[in-house]
């Protein structure tokens, strides 16, 4: 213990983002400083039950995901907001936490705020906690992303006013109301950037009889996914296996199609919105009436996304600027201010 | 200073009311009311009329006003990257310092407000003091169990020789000579002589102790005061060294919990530990005594029964008193 405090004199303060798709890094005075996938490739070993190493972690890894040979997997080990596999997930803490130290001398031992997602049960956010101190670090601190997302967006999450703010990530969507530093309302649903991918690929394989992975399924949605119909139609031609024929063939989609095959995800998440609106207590649902409803996260990329919920709520929708960091960065501005105001504030545990 | 902070203020202005009109100019080419663009950019009206009028603080927060000059520019076909770094440079993007409840704009974090260097100062004084504290009471310490000469010299101010009243025998004795004539040969007449009195007493206990001489009494009853003193100091000046010589006797009477030392004139130690309130000690010993109280104040002394001032030994500072009894007076007896 004394040691770690030690090592904690050599260290930085992060604020993780530990996102399903993205793990992001906030080192206090220094801004974000690592922005990864969540992905780590694992090499077992050829002798039958043989120990299992890290083979990769981060970008690297997330080149090999749906390539790898027979010894070797890539594994996602966060799930919906959540660990599903705890060891991996320390293993890719730990590696993240150094990898942002460029001292050597010593083991960094960081004290952390880590974002969690705001319907995660009393047993995940235990084994987000767990991990990140096997991870090394000295002190943990958790936070809701909402929270988070509202603080690095700049909200105004002090005043006596209702403020909504919708955080779409890679495996959840939340949605929350914050007045006075508290979350006064929030809607969690299991939607985020993963179900807008597999939408895709069930799409591309339902109506062109063509399997694509993951990766191609993620550049597609970024490159021509739209959640909102305009006259401004794209184009982009994607390979895949056709199930039928056995080989590999190439065709062209269109973000009109893409838009079809977004819908069920895309309802789920305007669902909650309204949801919540219903929800709100009528003095806060005024507030935001008043001035509208915020969009963060890697899901606020996806073009005409606020059009969508401007449309079908009837609010006015403004996406943060920088969405992909927002939480991140709201993290670690709580972070800076836990020395000095204390770790109760803005919902901290 | 003053200067340029309003002319700062002037092109921010100037910059303000130049991106307002951009905005409203746009409007305009476009032949669309405010309340078309309301709707085709889904805003709300009184937004549009502040973006236009550049009371951007009347829109919101930076986030709210960097969405609806997006919104704003996508309805018009405005370059939105264009309006946005105008904005930015007014330098109002800036997101709001984060606050507590309750906590007014602008105030000091927790600890850093001005009272921390006197709370930095409180503190080394404390310290200061505590050092000070524990050092008196590690000299104190060695200086009771005898085994640092050096205490005794920082201590020495604290030592305070014994002054006690109506102790000046050499007048007293002239004094007495010449007004009783009679009392030597009465004094030296009487068989059991008390040892010799290095302090002087009341009348009263002066005359209990010639009681034994019925011959005083009866000659001289008008006389007793004034024979006392020649009775007393007789011994002491015709016996200097018997006087020196002689036990006398040290009362110590304990009113609330103290430690003390006592050593006699030959350097034993008589008494040396801590006694509880209540608990009292008589002591016998060659004087002067060499005395240390930890409590001066709860402690009454009597010196061969005499009760002895307490102003004489009452602590300079502290609790602590270490103080001689008896040795002057012997001293002075013999002279």
């Amino acid at each position: 213990m004394v040691f770690r405090r030690v090592r904690g004199l050599f260290s930085n303060d992060l604020s993780i983002d530990l996102g399903t798709a993205n793990t992001l890094i906030y080192a206090r005075g220094q801004g974000i400083v690592l922005n990864e996938p969540s992905v780590v490739a694992i090499q077992q070993d050829p002798n039958r039950g043989g120990p299992r190493t890290i083979a990769a972690v981060g970008m690297e890894a997330k080149r090999m995901l749906g390539r790898t040979p027979g010894n070797l997997s890539t594994i996602r080990p966060m799930k919906d907001g959540v660990i599903a596999d705890f060891t991996v997930t320390e293993k890719m803490l730990q590696h993240f936490i150094r990898k942002v130290h460029a001292r050597k001398f010593f083991n960094p031992s960081p004290r952390v705020l880590v974002c969690v997602p705001c319907g995660s049960t009393q047993v995940e956010r235990r084994a987000i906690k767990e991990s990140a101190l096997g991870a090394g670090a000295r002190e943990v601190y958790l936070i809701p992303e909402p929270m988070a997302a509202a603080i690095g967006a700049g909200m105004p999450v002090d005043e006596a006013r209702g403020s909504m703010v919708v955080d779409i990530g890679g495996g959840t969507s939340e949605v929350a109301v914050i007045s006075l530093n508290g979350i006064v309302y929030f809607e969690s649903v299991r939607i985020g950037g993963d179900r807008f991918d597999e939408a895709i690929i069930n799409y591309v394989r339902r109506n062109f009889g063509v399997l694509i992975g993951e990766p191609t399924a993620e550049r597609i949605k970024q490159e021509i996914g739209s959640a909102f119909p305009t006259s401004d139609v794209r184009e982009i031609e994607v390979k895949g296996r056709n199930l039928s024929e056995g080989v590999p063939r190439s065709f062209i989609l269109n973000s009109n199609e893409i838009l079809e095959a977004l819908q069920e995800p895309l309802a789920g998440i305007v669902g909650a919105v309204k949801k919540a609106l219903e929800s709100t207590p009528p003095e806060l649902a005024a507030d935001v009436a008043e001035r509208g409803i915020v969009l963060t996260g890697g899901g606020a990329l996806l073009r005409d996304i606020d059009r969508l919920v401007m449309e079908e709520t009837g609010l006015s929708v403004v996406i943060a600027e920088d969405p992909l960091t927002c939480v991140a960065r709201g993290g670690g501005r709580v972070l800076e201010l836990i020395d000095e105001r204390g770790a109760t504030t803005f919902s901290v545990e | 200073m003053k200067k340029a902070d309003t002319q700062q203020q002037g092109r921010t202005q100037q910059d303000v009311s130049s991106l307002a009109a951009y905005l409203l100019g746009g409007r305009e080419e476009r032949g669309l009311s405010a309340a078309d663009l309301a709707q085709r950019a889904g805003l709300p009206l009184p937004a549009i009329t502040a973006l236009e009028n550049g009371r951007f603080a009347e829109v919101g927060p930076p986030v709210f006003v960097r969405g609806y000059l997006i919104r704003y520019c996508r309805a018009l076909g405005l370059a939105e990257e264009a309006v946005l770094e105008r904005y930015r440079a007014l330098g109002l993007a800036e997101p709001p310092p984060l606050r507590l409840r309750g906590e007014p704009d602008g105030s000091a974090p927790r600890g850093q407000g001005v009272l921390r260097p006197f709370t930095y100062l409180l503190v080394l004084v404390l310290l200061a003091y505590g050092g000070w504290r524990g050092f008196e009471l590690v000299s104190t310490y060695l200086a009771g169990s005898g085994t640092s000469g050096t205490t005794t010299t920082s201590d020495a101010g604290v030592r305070q020789e014994l002054a006690l009243p109506n102790a000046a025998p050499p007048p007293a004795t002239s004094a007495a000579a010449g007004s009783a004539p009679v009392a030597p040969p009465l004094a030296s007449a009487a068989p059991p002589a008390p040892p010799p009195e290095p302090v002087a007493r009341a009348a009263t206990a002066e005359a209990a102790t010639l009681q034994p001489s019925p011959a005083a009494s009866a000659a001289a009853p008008s006389a007793t005061a004034a024979v006392t003193p020649s009775v007393a100091n007789t011994p002491a000046a015709s016996a200097p060294a018997a006087a020196a010589d002689a036990e006398a006797r040290l009362e110590l009477e304990f009113t609330a919990a103290s430690w003390a030392e006592v050593r006699d004139g030959g350097g034993r130690i008589l008494l040396n530990g801590t006694l509880r309130a209540g608990s009292a000690r008589t002591l016998t010993g060659k004087a002067p005594f060499k005395i240390a109280l930890g409590n001066a104040q709860a402690v009454r002394l009597k010196l061969d029964g005499a009760p002895v001032d307490t102003a004489v030994y009452a602590p300079k500072r502290g609790t602590v008193s270490r103080f001689t009894l008896g040795a002057d007076q012997a001293a002075g007896s013999g002279d």
